[in-house]
């Protein structure tokens, strides 16, 4: 798709300025900034001697542990959310216009409520005498002991999925509220099943929400940092919290975060590289 | 292959507390054009998504060859063409008519063959490894046929559809669709609003109204007697003379409307709507003999191209529309002295529509 002719003339190039220098000054300079520290050696805080011992240190199967853990939970999160999600954006899609636009605003409700709070919540819910634990005790499926999901990777599953869900919905509910539903009658008419029309006809013409959906979860589930710091333990630690953790805890490496954030970014960079060239050879 | 026939006897349907189709029989024969002609919102697209099998009654039933429906009538013998064709857009030509094939899991060589002789059927041949929106209108509605008759349905749905096509190409399809189902022996029941096209292609057309059927018949019929005065006025144009029979002469009755008296054809009671087409009317420079011959005003005229369309006022009274072939003549103008004559029994008498 071509821009429109508005930004040709030279003094609404002027316009572009503001966002310009808020992308270089907040987003570039960072970046390049924890590119360079990832080259230095580690000191107090950094040695400024070019050395990749930053990048040697990142393939410790101690790291390599936490990067696997952290694409699996990444990968398992946006699964659960599609299975969850798809039939919910299904569902509101197919409501009347006016309860429609309600429901899709209730699925929004979470991200403008204080993220942190919500997790909070969570951690009541799952500590040891919550409310999970209670409601097992009471069904008869727990002994005597206490039970805890609170800090084990099921937790941090729960929570990745609880808050990326509206990612996935918004993008799932918005191909699936242009889908002709009139392609499925036509389908049945065939003599189609309820799963070949589904299987045939709605999947694929949905598939590019799949698609965002499911990038959308991915990338911002593996570098999650909240959801595992509360929700996990030393045993479900992610690559936000090894990040964080080399910046601001004993023993501090510098170069080993900065390291592990640029690896990140090209793990994420090379997934949307993937993205587009297969986007590009659909029809 | 033969067509098949269905029937509906009484059947209602309502969305939430809106009655949509109310009471309406229907006896649709084998191999028969059938028309369900109405203004939007009539409830005729509901009723023959009641036949698809798409929607259940909530009321009367359904008959297919003569026998209640225990198996879905869609799932093998009959097919629908939706009103924007519904092609599935990630499939070529070749793939959306080979859909309905598929899933009756024929070889790929039957199936590959059936799909080329169909697309032969519709002048598509050379369109397979297009995609819906590469094809025209009027492409993307062949193929929804194509799509609709290789299964070899023994009863076609059609949904308006040539409805999103201009004029000239919807004429050309008219007479296509109605050449292909003479040659395939199928029945087609047809959805439309544009009684013209009803008219043109349709052995029986139903007429309905707020989810009634008003009158059914050839389009002759249809068009000559209307049963209603919905009926006479939504096929074609009529002049409706509501008056009141005053007397008798012979065989016909005196009628008088809105202070003009004239013979027609009316049972005995004592009021009566006639409708009159106004094509059935001429205009004459003297008094005619044996006809109604009543002294007028041309008040109006409209050049149509084809006919010429005049607003007379009879007897400074009553207010006719006459149409008249345009033939080379010089055309009345405002203010003309005239005679509007019909012959008596051109004068139809309707009934009132049913409450609604």
């Amino acid at each position: 798709m071509r821009a429109g002719p508005v930004f040709e003339s030279p003094r609404l190039w002027l316009a572009l300025v503001p966002a310009a220098a808020w992308l270089v000054l907040f987003f570039v300079v960072p970046l390049s900034i924890v590119a360079l520290i990832s080259f230095l050696r580690a000191g107090a805080p950094v040695e400024w001697v070019i050395d990749v011992g930053g990048y040697a240190r990142l393939a410790d199967p101690l790291h390599v542990t936490v990067l696997l853990r952290s694409v699996g939970l990444a990968f398992a999160a946006m699964l659960l959310c599609l299975i969850v999600g798809y039939p919910l954006a299904y569902f509101i899609a197919r409501r009347p216009p006016a309860l429609r636009r309600l429901l899709y605003f209730m699925v929004l409700v979470p991200l403008w409520a204080n993220s942190l709070v919500l997790i909070y919540a969570w951690m009541v819910l799952l500590r040891p005498n919550g409310v999970f634990d209670q409601l097992l005790h009471w069904a008869g499926l727990a002994g005597d002991a206490p039970v805890s999901m609170l800090y084990t990777p099921a937790a941090v599953l729960l929570g990745l999925v609880y808050w990326y869900l509206p990612f996935m919905v918004y993008p799932l509910y918005a191909s699936l509220e242009k889908f002709d539903f009139n392609l499925l009658d036509a389908a049945y008419d065939l003599g189609a099943s309820r799963l070949t029309a589904i299987r045939r006809v709605l999947w694929p013409l949905t598939l590019p929400g799949v698609a965002v959906g499911c990038l959308l979860v991915f990338i911002q589930a593996l570098s999650a940092f909240i959801v595992p710091d509360l929700l996990g333990g030393a045993k479900s630690m992610m690559l936000g919290n090894l990040i964080q953790q080399r910046f601001l805890s004993v023993p501090q490496d510098w170069p080993l975060g900065a390291a592990v954030a640029v690896a990140l970014l090209a793990v994420v960079g090379a997934g949307l590289v993937l993205y587009y060239r297969l986007q590009r050879t659909q029809p | 292959m033969q067509g098949a026939s269905v029937e509906l006897k009484d059947v209602s349907k309502s969305y939430g507390h809106q009655p949509v189709v109310r009471g309406v029989s229907l006896a649709i024969e084998r191999g028969e054009f059938y028309s369900l002609l109405g203004p939007s919102g009539c409830g005729k697209t509901t009723t023959l998504r009641l036949i698809a099998g798409f929607e259940t009654p909530d009321a009367g039933a359904i008959l297919y060859n003569g026998e209640p429906r225990s198996t879905p009538a869609y799932a093998d013998d009959v097919n629908l063409v939706f009103q924007h064709y519904a092609l599935f857009p990630h499939m070529t030509v070749e793939r959306n008519v080979a859909f309905g094939l598929e899933m009756k899991k024929l070889a790929s060589a039957e199936i590959r063959r059936r799909v080329q002789h169909t697309l032969e059927l519709v002048h598509l041949d050379g369109m397979q490894a297009r995609y819906p929106k590469q094809l025209s209108g009027g492409q993307q509605q062949r193929v929804a046929l194509a799509r609709a008759i290789v299964t070899e349905p023994r009863m076609l749905l059609l949904d308006e559809p040539l409805g999103a096509l201009d004029l000239k190409l919807r004429k050309a399809m008219q007479s296509e669709l109605k050449a292909l189902q003479r040659r395939l022996g199928l029945t087609f029941v047809y959805v439309t609003h544009d009684q013209e096209e009803a008219l043109a292609m349709s052995d029986r057309i139903a007429v309905m109204h707020q989810g009634r059927v008003l009158q059914v018949g050839a389009p002759g019929e249809i068009y000559e007697r209307p049963a209603t005065r919905f009926v006479a006025q939504f096929i074609g144009e009529s002049n409706l003379l509501d008056g009141d029979v005053t007397g008798r002469d012979g065989s016909s009755a005196i009628v008088n409307a809105g202070g003009v008296v004239f013979r027609a054809v009316a049972p005995g009671e004592r009021s009566v709507l006639l409708a009159l087409r106004p094509e059935k009317i001429s205009l004459t420079a003297t008094p005619q003999q044996g006809v109604n011959s009543l002294p007028a005003v041309i008040e109006d005229s409209m050049y149509l191209g084809t006919d010429v369309q005049y607003r007379v006022r009879v007897q400074e009274k009553l207010v006719l529309q006459v149409r008249r072939q345009n033939l080379g003549r010089p055309a009345y103008r405002s203010g003309d002295q005239v005679y509007a004559n019909w012959d008596p029994p051109a004068a139809v008498p309707v009934a009132p529509d049913p409450d609604s």
